[in-house]
């Protein structure tokens, strides 16, 4: 079966929104919660990066992340 | 029925950022290790050639949970420490690299619950894309 076309992410809408708070209310801590946070935290606070048209090396810096501003 | 493989064809490559900026690493896992073999991946994946047999699941049958969400799991650990997973989604012409972790996520109740509850479809609705500059 063919994969579909990636879309550009539109803003969420009130019933997306409403999907993630019943999702949330569905979990509780379990054995595995680290693992769970960090999933949630990618979901939550997350950006989607393009690594198009860059060097091993561009790439590499995108991937650990640019230093914080003091 | 989902592709269990990465398709050979060439496709963009994207990942996730978390609010500092650093790619969505499982606390305890050194992303320094592994980013060799993420960059390889990455280059078979613009390239459009195959993924290396190593980087895919070892046991047979269907896999199940990462299926159901269309996301697959790659041994990114691979030469390195085997336990380590790369968790991707691919679409027709990208590949988006969800987040690096490892094996625990089969051991929740229900396995994968992280997986399934999180579905990348919300994740992409409140995910906005931001070129690297």
């Amino acid at each position: 079966m063919a994969l579909p076309r990636s879309k550009p992410p539109a803003p969420p809408d009130r019933n997306t929104r409403r999907d993630l708070v019943n999702t949330r209310r569905d979990l509780v801590p379990d054995e595995a919660s680290d693992s769970y946070r960090f999933i949630e935290t990618a979901a939550r606070e997350g950006t989607r990066v393009s690594t198009e048209g860059l060097s091993d090396e561009a790439a590499m810096a995108a991937l650990r992340g640019k230093p914080r501003r003091r | 029925m989902r592709l269990a493989r990465i398709e050979p064809v060439p496709k963009r490559v994207e990942f996730i950022t978390l609010a500092d900026g650093s790619f969505a690493t499982r606390p305890g896992i050194d992303l320094e290790r592994f980013l060799d073999n993420i960059l390889d991946i990455r280059r078979h994946i613009v390239s459009g050639h195959p993924l290396p047999e190593h980087y895919y699941r070892r046991s047979r049958g269907r896999d199940h949970l990462p299926e159901s969400r269309g996301w697959l799991h790659l041994r990114v650990g691979h030469g390195i420490d085997d336990d380590v997973l790369l968790i991707v989604e691919q679409t027709a012409d990208c590949v988006l690299f969800i987040g690096l972790t490892n094996h625990d996520i089969f051991k929740e109740r229900p396995r994968g619950r992280s997986l399934l509850r999180l579905g990348s479809r919300i994740a992409k609705a409140k995910l906005p894309r931001k070129p690297v500059r």
